[in-house]
């Protein structure tokens, strides 16, 4: 038992050699997006690729994209507490953690696409007068909701860990986690346990309203080729759990190498997060047909125009490259991986799941850009900026590094069992 | 339900009591809200015409697409030259052969905004700025209620409260909005392409600042002065014209009335106030009024 609380908390006492580079590397990619933001902020967003047609970009392809990741932590981590799955237990935590950074990744993306950043304090002092009409106003408290919600319950989860980590650490450490744990008392167990059971019962139904509300972002405005849909909640919704279980195949196959947890982490969780993914992106690429059938038959003129620029046009190849290599080629790895028995690769399934993220990412990029540039000259092309490319290669490099630093403060596991 | 102890019944109390405070605070929060923005807040239009519904009507036969709205638009508003190339009304170039009925895409797919020369043989204008839609999908989505929809019928925009998420843009079915990309540069005299003049900056009219939207105003300043707005003063061939839906006398009543009118993208329930009607074409190819 002590050995494997032991080895739980390596990743908190000991930091290897090959740590350091990796942080600084991930530190100066961000410096430079935070470089680039700086020089958005002083000259306006006309640095960006972004104009008067084509009027959202990148950031809001992250934002979506981020959202969606979010969606795998809790969804995972209330599953365990509500359904009693032990198997999955081990990577709760991990998943959890991703939850929280990339919300916080996406309410950023949100901040950087402001024009007048410096005014977002009028959303907190108009909230009351625009709730009952702005669906940007419904995903903030949505969002705002799920943030709160989650951290709120991982910090309970994380209590007792931080107890026993406090006794197992010493010097600054000690005093580290015993900050972080007000008026503990050893009793506390079964009532934060009943708080937990209730907010993965409230969490469950607010994720799915997150991802809801994203949608209707862009579902509620009627005049927008292929984006005013009906089906566009459970079209985003589906992309969020294939891509949030996509990435926590990825962090956990991570983990799960340069911690030497291979004992820890059963193969079979790989197997089954993975065949969640697989099915989830299977009824995406039947939505995605669903979609494009309607709009290429009978569709409107602009439903034409959009969809033949995905097909046929201007965006084909990022279109076939990412339904191919990106949607298909992942699916038909782990169709064959959940069909013969016994059999699980990691390794080959975290590439795959990789691909299956970066994919999704291009899928949102799909979404946004083409409806905003259709039926136009040169005015409404859209080619990212430097600025643009520096801030993307930023907002990914700065979840992996505030990932890889939540790594070394919080136990990645429930160190004792109930 | 055999008794309620004093415990119980002093937390029902409570749990209201905390129900009623907390609608107090809203309702009180709310007050509060609206006049501190009044404070915070710059730009400032003429109070609205009480009763009255503000809309233009365009004769697409008489356009001659010599773009004097335009350019008369960009002078009276202050609108930057630089550093982006921005107006608020665009003129496109069609041909002959599409119906208005067809431009289901903002800007329309045939529509040329790039011309030298105008009128051209078998081509006709079609001028488009803010439709100042009676059901606008532009301002209910705004998260900081800073485009509204005033009770003359004009949509317009606070500068001071923009945050610039574009969503309103996004929402706009006729890319009626534009963004300050840039900080707008204003010289203090401009001169005016139309007839060579020097033009001061107009200072009933807001300058805006980098990273808000604007629009066309139907020129606010002017019409609720009752003035008729720039453009349609400008225009030579008399294309444009402007009035009070709800005077059953105005221009643009009778227009609506008598003429066939139609509107762009009516079946996204919009109702826009931009009429569009022909009398025939009124120049021939050299350009000169019939």
């Amino acid at each position: 038992m002590s050995d494997k609380v032991e080895k739980l908390l390596r990743p908190i006492k000991y930091t290897s050699r090959e740590f350091y580079p990796f942080i600084l590397f991930l530190a100066t990619i961000t410096i430079v997006a935070v470089y680039a933001y700086t020089r958005q902020l002083s000259r306006g967003l006309g640095v960006t690729g972004l104009n008067d047609i084509t009027i959202w970009g990148i950031y809001i392809v992250n934002f979506i994209f981020f959202i969606g990741i979010s969606h795998a932590g809790i969804a995972i981590s209330a599953a365990v507490r509500l359904f009693k799955s032990d198997l999955y237990k081990p990577i709760a935590r991990i998943a959890e953690i991703l939850t929280i950074v990339s919300l916080t990744m996406a309410g950023l993306s949100i901040v950087i696409d402001l024009g007048r950043p410096d005014r977002s304090y009028l959303l907190i002092v108009n909230y009351l007068l625009r709730f009952k009409e702005s669906p940007l106003i419904w995903d903030i408290t949505a969002v705002g909701t799920y943030l709160t919600l989650s951290s709120t319950y991982l910090y309970l989860s994380l209590r007792r860990d931080f107890k026993i980590t406090s006794e197992r650490v010493n010097g600054w450490q000690k005093k580290f986690y015993e900050f972080l744990i007000p008026s503990y008392e050893d009793e506390e167990h079964s009532t934060v346990d009943r708080i937990s059971f209730w907010l993965s019962v409230t969490i469950l139904p607010v994720m799915v309203m997150v991802h809801t509300t994203v949608a209707w972002i862009f579902a509620l405005l009627g005049s927008r080729p292929l984006w005013f849909t009906a089906f566009a909640g459970p079209y985003y919704i589906v992309a969020a759990i294939a891509s949030g279980l996509g990435s926590v195949v990825v962090i956990a196959a991570i983990m799960r190498k340069i911690y030497h947890w291979e004992e820890v982490f059963d193969p079979m969780i790989f197997k089954g997060l993975s065949n969640v993914s697989m099915l989830t992106t299977l009824i995406y690429i039947y939505m995605m047909l669903a979609e494009q059938i309607g709009a290429l038959y009978a569709g409107p003129e602009a439903e034409f125009l959009v969809s033949y620029e995905w097909l046929f046009g201007s965006f084909s190849s990022i279109f076939w490259a990412m339904t191919t290599l990106g949607l298909i080629v992942p699916f038909l790895f782990l169709l064959y991986q959940a069909f013969k028995p016994g059999y699980v690769n990691i390794n080959v399934s975290a590439v795959m799941c990789t691909l299956l993220v970066i994919a999704f990412w291009f899928k949102r990029y799909m979404i946004i850009v083409p409806t905003l540039s259709i039926g136009i000259q040169e005015v409404g092309i859209y080619t990212p900026t430097w600025v643009e490319i520096s801030i993307l290669f930023g907002t990914f490099a700065l979840p992996i590094l505030l990932y890889a630093i939540l790594t070394k403060i919080l136990p990645l596991m429930e160190l004792e069992e109930h | 339900m055999s008794k309620m102890n004093r415990r119980d019944f002093l937390k029902s109390i409570g749990v209201a009591g905390i129900f009623v405070a907390f609608n107090q605070a809203i309702s009180g929060y709310k007050k509060v809200g609206s006049n501190f923005l009044k404070k915070v807040v710059g730009t400032t239009y003429k109070p609205p015409v009480q009763g009255a519904s503000f809309a233009m009507a365009i004769d697409v036969g008489a356009c001659i697409g010599c773009r004097r709205c335009e350019y008369g638009c960009i002078l009276e508003n202050n609108i930057p030259e630089a550093p982006s190339n921005m107006h608020w009304i665009d003129l496109f170039e069609m041909t002959n052969e599409t119906p208005v009925t067809s431009v289901e895409n903002m800007p329309p797919v045939n529509g040329v905004i790039d011309y030298v020369d105008s009128p051209k043989e078998d081509h006709w204008y079609l001028s488009f700025n803010c439709f100042h839609c009676d059901n606008p999908p532009c301002t209910p989505v705004c998260p900081t209620g800073a485009t509204y929809k005033d009770e003359d019928g004009l949509v317009l925009i606070n500068y001071d409260i923009c945050i610039g998420c574009r969503y309103c843009m996004t929402a706009c079915p006729y890319n009626a909005r534009r963004f300050n990309w840039w900080q707008p540069e204003h010289s203090p005299s401009r001169i005016s392409p139309i007839d060579g003049s020097v033009v001061p900056l107009n200072e009933e009219v807001p300058l805006r600042v980098r990273g808000v939207t604007e629009k066309c105003t139907f020129c606010v300043h002017r019409v609720r002065d009752g003035l008729q707005p720039r453009c349609v003063e400008v225009c030579p061939t008399r294309a444009r014209h402007f009035g009070d839906l709800n005077d059953p006398n105005s221009e643009v009543s009778l227009i609506v009335k008598n003429e066939r009118t139609i509107r762009i993208r009516e079946n996204l329930g919009t109702q826009p106030h931009l009429f569009y009607f022909t009398r025939g074409v009124k120049w021939n190819d050299e350009g000169e009024k019939l």
